[in-house]
């Protein structure tokens, strides 16, 4: 039960930012295109605010895809396979990527501290990135967890790939 | 060369245990560069890759293209594109069939997924052709196919994924899908009239429209007919990057699917999520694929290989076709993205060094991917037509299919043979 209501509350949070970020993407570059061509007035910083809403749309986007299962798996064994086998083998491939992630969140982690150290920011806005990497961080944990909740709560769901 | 082979083979071993193609990239890469580089290099490298992946302004045209896609998906333009296009070509023996090549092809101009467009069209032109009594073999084959021109002709996801792991200009691959994309379409034109030659129940013809008819029908597709102008038009003539025109086109298919009061709140929130999980699968598979990359160029593999096939002495073009062969059989098997980011850094270095075109080589992997799409045994757009038309056995849609990948075959023979097919109009570009 608990960890169905987790999964609810992530997926929720996580759907809310990367909506936000990708709307705001297509809003930005419209208007700053539409006003650089007509008013030939742009938006200030209109490429690193891009940068930054991108990384919220793919990280938060990446628990999303897990939580679904929806990450492109070669599948034509599974018929083959008894239910039991493929249950174990869930186990197991879900214990790896989470692992995998956690790695990729500590490594991130490490990343942003000295992003922040060396104080970077954005070449015009001069908004630090440090925070952004942390984001992203963090993401790739939640990410970690929920394929962690996926060992005791498997997903069915299967999208058929992104081509 | 052997650390490499080693890796390709523990991929595939990785994949057939069901670990996500992307994480068995990234962890196969990461794993064989910190045996060969020592692990403070790689783990900072990889933290760079992760970093510069999401931080990358050019590859907001990624989710910007698919969310274009997924707003005129939901405006349901599909079926006014297939009325149009029945109009025209209705009253001829499979009819129908010729009608739904034309408006995936229509659908392709504002749609870059094959799998998406073959998901629409289903929808729309499935139930027409059963209404008239069309074989399910013919039906679902045709839609399968036409599907795949949703990759080849522009927007495309397969050719912005190529161009920007290749460093190619994604305007001018855009530019070099049109032709071969509309070649595609009258191979598979061609395929339902050998068909219903052969088997003339299998599509019968419908009733012929008046040119008053033909203009009602024409009239509810100027809208995005405009919008496509507008995008690609303005890429290609170099009033927009690709990313600026692809966040043009996703406001404008917005407003549009607006006006026709096909938006709720709730369901652009739902097109918005949507797009965000395909982006980020899609990143995924990408910077799964770039570790590899930088795993298999640190090894000798792409040297070695280079070396070795200039060595042969064989003619260029019968190098390529063995890649393209190599691809075709692969991609029966294979996911198609992750087998041509699998081997991109082996083949593309060869193929520069050969002298041909970059964008040439890229319409090529298109023609591949559309190929692998629709054959069996593991053709996505099967499996997805599968899914969504419960009524029809696996076994009637291969068997349909099958004629029209010998379609794809001939138009891949085509541009191999024929560079400028896929060359002459980005040679308009600067």
């Amino acid at each position: 039960m608990a960890a169905a209501a987790l999964k609810r509350t992530l997926e929720a949070l996580c759907s809310a930012l990367a909506a936000t970020a990708l709307f705001g993407i297509m809003w930005l570059t419209l208007v700053d295109v539409g006003g650089r061509k007509l008013v030939s007035a742009s938006v200030p910083g209109s490429l690193e605010l891009t940068e930054l809403l991108m990384v919220l749309v793919i990280f938060a986007g990446l628990p999303l895809v897990s939580l679904r299962g929806e990450h492109v798996v070669f599948d034509s064994l599974d018929p083959l396979l008894e239910r039991r086998v493929r249950r174990a083998q869930g186990f197991v491939v879900d214990l790896l990527c989470a692992a995998a992630l956690a790695g990729v969140a500590w490594l991130m982690w490490v990343k942003a501290g000295q992003m922040t150290e060396y104080g970077d920011t954005t070449a015009q806005l001069k908004i630090p990135q440090g925070p952004f990497v942390y984001l992203m961080s963090l993401l790739c944990a939640v990410t970690a967890l929920v394929h962690l909740l996926l060992v005791f709560a498997p997903t069915t769901h299967h999208h058929p790939g992104v081509t | 060369m052997t650390e490499a082979l080693i890796g390709f083979g523990a991929i595939f071993l990785l994949a057939l245990l069901r670990v996500p193609l992307a994480f068995a990239m990234g962890f196969v890469g990461f794993i064989g560069l910190g045996l060969m580089r020592g692990w403070p290099a790689t783990a900072a490298g990889a933290a760079q890759v992760i970093y510069e992946t999401g931080f990358a302004y050019t590859l907001s045209v990624v989710p910007l293209f698919i969310l274009m896609g997924n707003f005129v998906a939901r405006a349901g333009l599909a079926q006014e594109l297939f009325r149009a296009a029945y109009t025209f070509v209705g009253h001829v023996r499979g009819g129908l069939a010729h009608a739904t090549v034309l408006a995936c092809a229509g659908f392709g101009a504002i749609c870059g997924s094959s799998i998406a467009t073959a998901a629409t069209m289903s929808k729309v032109a499935y139930p027409s052709m059963k209404k008239l009594g069309y074989a399910d073999y013919l039906s679902t084959g045709v839609i399968a196919a036409g599907g795949t021109l949703g990759i080849m002709i522009p927007p495309s996801t397969i050719l912005v994924i190529y161009g920007i792991v290749t460093e190619t200009h994604i305007g001018k691959l855009f530019a070099a899908g049109v032709l071969p994309g509309l070649l595609c379409a009258a191979m598979m034109m061609g395929a339902v009239v050998f068909i219903t030659w052969r088997d003339p129940a299998a599509g019968p013809a419908g009733e012929r429209s008046s040119w008053r008819e033909r203009a009602i029908a024409v009239r509810g597709i100027w809208g995005v007919a405009l919008l496509v102008l507008l995008v690609l038009g303005g890429i290609y003539g170099g009033v927009f990057t690709a990313t600026e025109g692809a966040g043009i086109g996703a406001s404008g298919a917005f407003f549009f699917a607006l006006a026709r009061r096909a938006l709720t709140p709730r369901v652009v929130f739902e097109i918005l999520i949507e797009s965000a999980r395909t982006t980020a699968m899609l990143f995924t598979i990408l910077i799964g694929a770039m570790m590899f990359a930088s795993f298999v160029n640190f090894t000798t593999m792409p040297g070695d290989l280079k070396d070795w096939i200039l060595h042969l002495g064989l003619p260029p073009l019968a190098i390529v076709g063995a890649m393209m062969l190599i691809y075709v059989v692969l991609g029966t098997i294979m996911e198609e993205l992750s087998m041509v980011l699998l081997t991109i850094p082996v083949f593309f270095p060869i193929v520069v060094q050969l002298g041909f075109d970059p964008v040439w080589f890229g319409v090529l992997i298109v023609l591949v991917v559309q190929i692998g799409l629709i054959s069996p045994p593991v053709g996505m757009n099967l499996f997805v037509l599968n899914a969504l038309l419960k009524g029809v056995p696996l076994a009637q849609i291969f068997r349909g299919v099958w004629l029209f990948v010998a379609a794809l075959i001939v138009a891949l023979v085509v541009v191999l043979e024929c560079p400028p097919l896929a060359l002459w109009l980005p040679g308009f570009m600067k």
